[in-house]
């Protein structure tokens, strides 16, 4: 589940292949100190997803790097994997209620 | 519930992209107006990591939902068309990598099964498949019964019923990650007494990043699910 390290060593040749098609920001996330692995996971879901999504790839290499990151600054193993299940939607993700 | 997958093969292809993943992404949060109610799709990804499904990762997600969800729809990507895979299999027998490189430990000639993942050789597509299958647009939508197993090799199920003596080395959804999901979510609700309908549809396959393949895939996709929950829901 945690972004390995094989998975993490396609990053530099991704961020040169893909220059053109992801958001430059992408390859280099500052994180915020106050903020939880678990809200940065809610928040890249929510920014990835909706309606008009033609594109699944900034999802997955956001979040090797923001796991990457996550891990430089400290985060430990269950944190981590908190922030991967909630950034794949897995976790927190419930229904409103409202549907009948 | 409709579910996709990561992008994968990306030692072939860095810039590899995953319908699937779109699909999922594309239908977070949607709500679809029923005649009677209103329902809602939440979405979610997963990884191509063979070492979760080991640790039951759709099972332990599915717990979360499965007393919450009316249907399940899983995605992934395939070859050509949408294929409703109609008999997945118990057994893993793809030699494919997953994306750490890692082989899920079965071969054709010799199928790979976790020990404790009891269950039918094959279970059962019980989304509205007559109804998905009218769905109109760029790519046809067809069952998909293919089955592979030692005592009859690679032939096209009738019925589950057909398949009860039989040991799964192919499900229709074959032998890799989405045949996989495809069992487990079935198995998974069926043992927890869930009557929600739970199936798996291979998308059209994608060569690296297309994006206008990307944007008729998933408009025919979001008519397909419509479809599919206005047949049972609505």
């Amino acid at each position: 589940m945690l972004g390995s390290y094989i998975e993490g060593s396609r990053l530099a040749a991704a961020e040169v292949s893909l220059a053109s098609v992801l958001s430059p920001g992408l390859w280099h996330s500052d994180l915020p100190l106050d903020v939880s692995p678990r809200q940065i996971g809610d928040e890249l879901w929510s920014s990835e997803s909706g309606v008009d999504q033609l594109d699944d790839r900034p999802l997955y290499w956001h979040r090797l790097i923001l796991s990457q990151c996550l891990s430089e600054l400290g985060a430990g193993q269950p944190d981590l994997m908190e922030f991967e299940l909630v950034s794949q939607g897995m976790l927190g993700n419930q229904f409103s209620g409202g549907a009948t | 519930m409709v579910t996709g997958f990561d992008p994968f093969g990306l030692d072939d292809d860095i810039e590899q992209g995953n319908p699937s993943g779109v699909i999922a992404l594309q239908h977070q949060r949607e709500q679809i107006v029923l005649g009677a109610g209103i329902a809602e799709i939440r979405s979610m990804i997963f990884p191509v990591l063979y070492e979760d499904f080991d640790e039951f990762l759709v099972e332990r997600v599915l717990e979360t939902f499965s007393d919450k969800v009316d249907m399940v729809s899983t995605f992934s990507m395939g070859r050509t068309g949408f294929a409703l895979k109609q008999f997945p299999g118990r057994r893993r027998s793809a030699s494919t990598r997953d994306n750490v490189r890692q082989k899920g430990g079965g071969l054709v000639e010799k199928p790979f099964v976790l020990s404790h993942l009891k269950g039918p050789e094959f279970v059962e597509f019980s989304l509205p498949a007559g109804e998905m299958k009218k769905c109109m647009g760029d790519f046809p939508v067809n069952d998909n019964r293919l089955v592979t197993t030692p005592e009859t090799g690679e032939f096209e199920a009738v019925s589950h019923a057909a398949l009860k003596l039989g040991t799964a080395v192919f499900g229709s959804g074959g032998g890799f990650l989405s045949n996989e999901i495809a069992y487990r979510a079935i198995r998974y609700m069926q043992q927890k007494g869930s009557s929600a309908p739970v199936g798996h549809t291979h998308t059209p396959g994608m060569q690296g990043y297309d994006q206008a393949l990307v944007q008729k895939i998933r408009k025919q996709c979001a008519s397909l699910i419509e479809l599919a929950i206005r047949a049972f829901l609505g």
